[in-house]
């Protein structure tokens, strides 16, 4: 992928807002994690997602093509997922009682993670065939 | 049998290229002969003998081209007519006034009985090879068909039939025309509203997307002299060392038969083979694996899907343009020399409202050195471009141990050290590679961290042809706000020759510093003087050195001027087009050409022609489709196409899938 900075951001929260939502009401019946819960995860992936998109984005500037490769996308799920399942063991986010299980978070998180990853490497520009020649930006 | 030019019963004279062609008719087999007469003529004619003799012709479709440029020579055959045979005589005691025939069937070089001293000296008898003759003539017997050499149309029949409805010089002086300076002309009118001339990719992925918009096929016409969109393509990448089973240099969602781009060419592949290596390879580039890229095959059949879905043929009309004129009243004239015979006039005029051009690469261009050596000595065999037919030199190294000069350090330098290095290793060979680099680059380069491109041992390293955010990121959303000389820095710090660095050149190459028979370094080529072998004299950085070859391979794929187009030179003459701080056509962010609007029209152009405007990456197959997708949405702005939303794009998209032909949009069957 070839992002801009503002087409990154505006991908994470569509992609999150659309997929990630169909992931997480398909999934949440064969987990012990609450509906409220995973949204609110979800929305946490979201919102932390601007600050990790400012690092990345600077990343980038040492790539000389300013591409962000198949593989980052999906291996940075890595550390965001981590960062996440931190703060929420620490009660950093809010809305949200107790941590959730471990293995339900990993396993939400990790399919959201990989179904979003998916759809922005092709399905995404079936419908908006516009969007990879703009830098990820759809408004 | 003797052709006698006396009696001619067609003569072409004054032809651009210095050349004089007849019409001769033996016991009822008509035949074109086409002579030299002056030295730019004689240069036509070697290069179009070359073409031959290297193999171009060797297609057996209905319609050969035949040139060491793409479609320079081309029969008018109607389809289905068996190609044919092609004599040519050449030598130093070639007569022009009463040619005496040989028969050269074949692209082999048997049967010669001329062999100049100078290449007997050299080579013996038994092999003689093209090039080193100064003077040929070509002969073909063409039935009543017309023969398109370069630019210039030879109609096979007698002067005084076929010519009427052609350019006036009032036409041709006034750079607007109206309808009835037209009428006058007595040119056939055709009215369509978008016609798109050239007819290679840059036309097939506009038309693509136009179709897949909802435009039905009576409202387009293509204006092409080329059966395929993929034939020049084919042609350049068969002759720079890409044959059909090995890879190109593009990514794998650059689709010229998907507007999409998904499902990726990767993906099709693992489809097509059951395997995920493909999905792997991308996963894993450009990190842990080279970059993966389609096998030129894969692109050509794709295309070929493609162009019968949308029903592309139904849009082609065959013929050669030659120009483009703003119409009083809006829109535009253009036109077409159609195949003779085929037209009850000589000319036909398109008017529409919209002009694409996508004519592709205006020339070859030559390094002044090799251009120079190559006048003097009429040596068009052991100097060579990389983007004619060259096989003759891997083919002699296959027979004699020998050294090659590769000048340039870019793809095609690697396509053919690769093919050189490739034989080595497959027939024991003992070829000696010089590789001689204008900038040699020692390693990361760049006047920043944040803007440095890897590099080692001459070469410059970069996965394609742009930095990859040419197409969609942040180097595309730069250059669209820069104007003037601002633009032109930015394309200079970009820009440079690069090549991929794939792991098994760098492995052959290693091989060859190793060994000691690949010897690479920085100079500046002075000049090549020739004898038994070529000299080149070299300034180096240690001095200047004569450094000895059999043969140079010319990799630096220089360019021709634009105008060097007739019908560039043209719009760039008569239509108000301007050039870009690059010097080719500058166009707007949507791609019209500057300057050239008229009433409510527009002129269109993508492709080469327009390098150096407001998106960097036009010469790529996703750059076609990036100028596609502006010029369709232009169109869309303008009220004449219907814009792509996400519902018919993703309707589309299924369609594609299963391989449905497209439909009109509701917009159309309405109207």
């Amino acid at each position: 992928m070839v992002p801009i900075l503002i087409g990154r951001i505006q991908t994470r929260f569509f992609l999150i807002a659309l997929v990630g939502s169909l992931v997480t009401l398909a999934l949440v019946p064969l987990l012990t994690l609450s509906y409220r819960d995973a949204f609110v995860v979800l929305t946490a992936v979201a919102v932390l997602g601007i600050g990790w998109e400012l690092l990345y984005h600077l990343l980038m500037q040492f790539r000389w093509e300013k591409d962000w490769p198949t593989l980052f996308g999906l291996l940075t799920g890595v550390p965001e997922g981590l960062l996440l399942w931190f703060l929420l063991t620490a009660g950093a986010v809010p809305l949200i009682g107790a941590a959730p299980p471990g293995w339900a978070f990993a396993t939400h998180f990790g399919v959201v993670w990989m179904t979003v990853w998916f759809a922005a490497n092709g399905p995404m520009r079936v419908p908006f065939l516009r969007w990879r020649f703009r830098g990820g930006r759809l408004l | 049998m003797e052709l006698r030019l006396d009696s001619a019963f067609v003569v072409f004279d004054a032809q651009d290229s210095g050349c004089v062609s007849y019409g001769v008719e033996v016991s009822g087999r008509r035949w074109f002969v086409k002579t030299a007469t002056t030295a730019s003529g004689r240069r036509s004619l070697q290069r179009a003998f070359q073409g031959e003799l290297t193999g171009l012709g060797r297609r057996a479709t209905s319609s050969w081209t035949w040139a060491s440029t793409p479609a320079m020579i081309r029969d008018r055959g109607a389809p289905g007519t068996p190609r044919p045979e092609c004599l040519i005589e050449r030598g130093s005691n070639f007569d022009p006034g009463r040619p005496k025939l040989q028969h050269h069937k074949k692209p082999h070089f048997t049967g010669y009985d001329r062999v100049p001293e100078r290449y007997r000296h050299r080579h013996g008898d038994h092999h003689p090879r093209p090039g080193a003759w100064m003077d040929c003539g070509i002969y073909m017997p063409v039935g009543r068909q017309a023969l398109c050499f370069g630019e210039e149309e030879h109609h096979m029949e007698p002067r005084n039939a076929g010519t009427s409805g052609d350019l006036t010089s009032r036409l041709i002086e006034n750079p607007t025309w109206t309808d009835s300076m037209v009428e006058e002309s007595g040119i056939e009118v055709r009215d369509v509203p978008f016609v798109t001339v050239g007819g290679g990719i840059g036309s097939f992925v506009t038309v693509d997307y136009l179709r897949i918009a909802g435009v039905p096929t009576n409202q387009i016409a293509v204006l092409s002299n080329i059966d395929h969109p993929w034939q020049t393509y084919q042609y350049l990448t068969r002759v720079s060392q890409i044959p059909e089973p090995e890879r190109i240099r593009s990514d794998s969602s650059s689709r010229p038969d998907n507007i999409w781009g998904f499902p990726s060419y990767a993906l099709s592949e693992g489809w097509q083979d059951r395997s995920v290596r493909p999905l792997l390879r991308v996963l894993g580039e450009p990190i842990f694996s080279d970059y993966w890229t389609p096998r030129a095959g894969a692109v050509f059949a794709s295309l070929e899907r493609e162009s019968a879905r949308i029903a592309y043929p139904e849009m082609l009309v065959k013929g050669v343009v030659r120009m483009v004129r703003r119409r009083v009243g809006g829109g535009y004239y253009t036109i077409l020399t159609p195949p003779a015979g085929t037209t009850a006039t000589k000319r036909i005029a398109y008017r529409s409202r919209f002009v694409h051009i996508a004519v592709g690469y205006p020339g070859l261009r030559f390094l002044p050195d090799l251009q120079a050596f190559r006048e003097t000595h009429g040596d068009f065999h052991h100097v060579v471009n990389a983007y004619e037919p060259h096989e003759h030199v891997y083919e002699y190294l296959k027979t004699t141990p020998g050294t090659v000069m590769v000048r340039g350090g870019g793809i095609v330098a690697s396509r053919v050290l690769q093919r050189l290095m490739d034989d080595r290793e497959k027939f024991g060979l003992r070829t000696e590679i010089e590789h001689v680099f204008r900038t040699f680059v020692t390693g990361a380069h760049g006047p920043h961290p944040w803007s440095r491109r890897k590099g080692g041992n001459g070469f410059a390293y970069q996965g394609f042809n742009y930095p990859k955010s040419v197409w969609g990121g942040q180097l595309k959303a730069k250059m669209r706000r820069l104007e003037g000389e601002e633009r032109a820095a930015e394309y200079r710090r970009m820009g440079g020759t690069n090549t991929p660095k794939r792991r098994r050149w760098q492995k052959q190459l290693q091989a060859g510093r190793d060994a000691g028979w690949y010897r690479a370094y920085r100079g500046l080529v002075e000049e090549v003087q020739p004898g038994n072998r070529l000299t080149s004299v070299v300034q180096r950085d240690d001095g200047v050195q004569k450094i000895p070859s059999d043969f140079i391979i010319d990799c630096t794929g220089l360019e021709a001027d634009i105008a060097d187009h007739r019908l560039l030179n043209d719009l760039l003459t008569n239509g108000g087009a301007g050039r870009n701080p690059l010097g080719r056509l500058e166009v707007e962010r949507t791609f019209e050409i500057k300057g050239t609007a008229s009433g409510d029209g527009a002129l269109y152009a993508s492709g080469t022609a327009t390098l150096g405007g407001y998106f960097p990456g036009v010469d790529t197959f996703l750059g076609l489709q990036v100028a596609a997708q502006e010029i369709a949405d232009d169109l869309a702005r303008r009220g004449w196409a219907p814009r792509l939303g996400p519902l018919r794009s993703t309707a589309q998209w299924i369609r594609w899938i299963l391989n449905r032909p497209v439909e009109g949009s509701a917009q159309w069957s309405r109207s």
